[in-house]
């Protein structure tokens, strides 16, 4: 199923510039309590090991977020970041509803404070636990990123 | 495929949170918690909107 890019612009003194970012819906639930289902956009980054999530999206899907295992975890820079990963439904809907959904179950790490204000994307990444294990993705940029079920 | 275009959106929106008609850019809610934001989305018959929250497209990103 294809996906499409997502479009910014940045200001660098007086340029304008466009910028292109592989930003993809993923729906997902709680398997201890599917009354809540939830569509973070989150930045597709094949060099991520983990999917990092908000944490307001972990208790808005009912999980007590600090009773799951804690780890923490390391970017470029050497930034840090305390979290707990629990057990999550993942699903991914083709936009056009043409192809069958892609559904499997994977850790998330839910980011025990906000990800830094410096990086532009602050809801989701999605990395190889959560989406690459599980899928093949295919960045054909700037036009359209495809996502199959492996 | 035609971006998803987000220039006008992000000039807008700044913090808090956004949620967004699925496959669109056409803001249903916005607000400074998600729950909140959820709240008003399915008053408005859209129960599972995509959400994320802005931020500053301003920093070059690596990861």
């Amino acid at each position: 199923m294809n996906f499409p890019y997502t479009e910014v612009e940045e200001y660098r003194g007086f340029i304008t510039i466009r910028r292109v970012w592989p930003w993809m819906p993923i729906t997902l639930s709680n398997p201890h309590n599917s009354t809540k289902v939830i569509t973070p956009l989150g930045l597709i980054d094949s060099g991520a090991d983990i999917t990092m999530v908000d944490i307001e999206i972990g208790e808005y899907l009912g999980y007590k977020v600090e009773e799951g295992i804690k780890d923490i975890v390391f970017g470029v820079g050497g930034g840090k970041l305390i979290g707990y990963f629990h057990d999550v439904n993942f699903l991914i809907e083709d936009p056009k509803r043409k192809e069958k959904p892609i559904k499997y179950s994977d850790q998330v790490f839910f980011v025990k404070t906000s990800f830094p204000t410096t990086v532009p994307q602050q809801t989701a990444i999605f990395g190889t636990v959560g989406l690459f294990k599980h899928t093949v993705v295919t960045f054909d940029f700037p036009n359209v990123v495809t996502i199959n079920q492996k | 495929m035609t971006n998803l275009d987000f220039k006008e959106l992000l000039k807008k929106y700044k913090t808090g949170w956004v949620a967004l008609k699925p496959n669109s850019n056409e803001v249903v809610a916005s607000g400074k918690t998600l729950k909140e934001v959820m709240k008003t989305s399915e008053k408005k018959g859209i129960s599972n909107p995509t959400v994320f929250k802005p931020a500053s497209t301003d920093n070059l990103y690596i990861g």
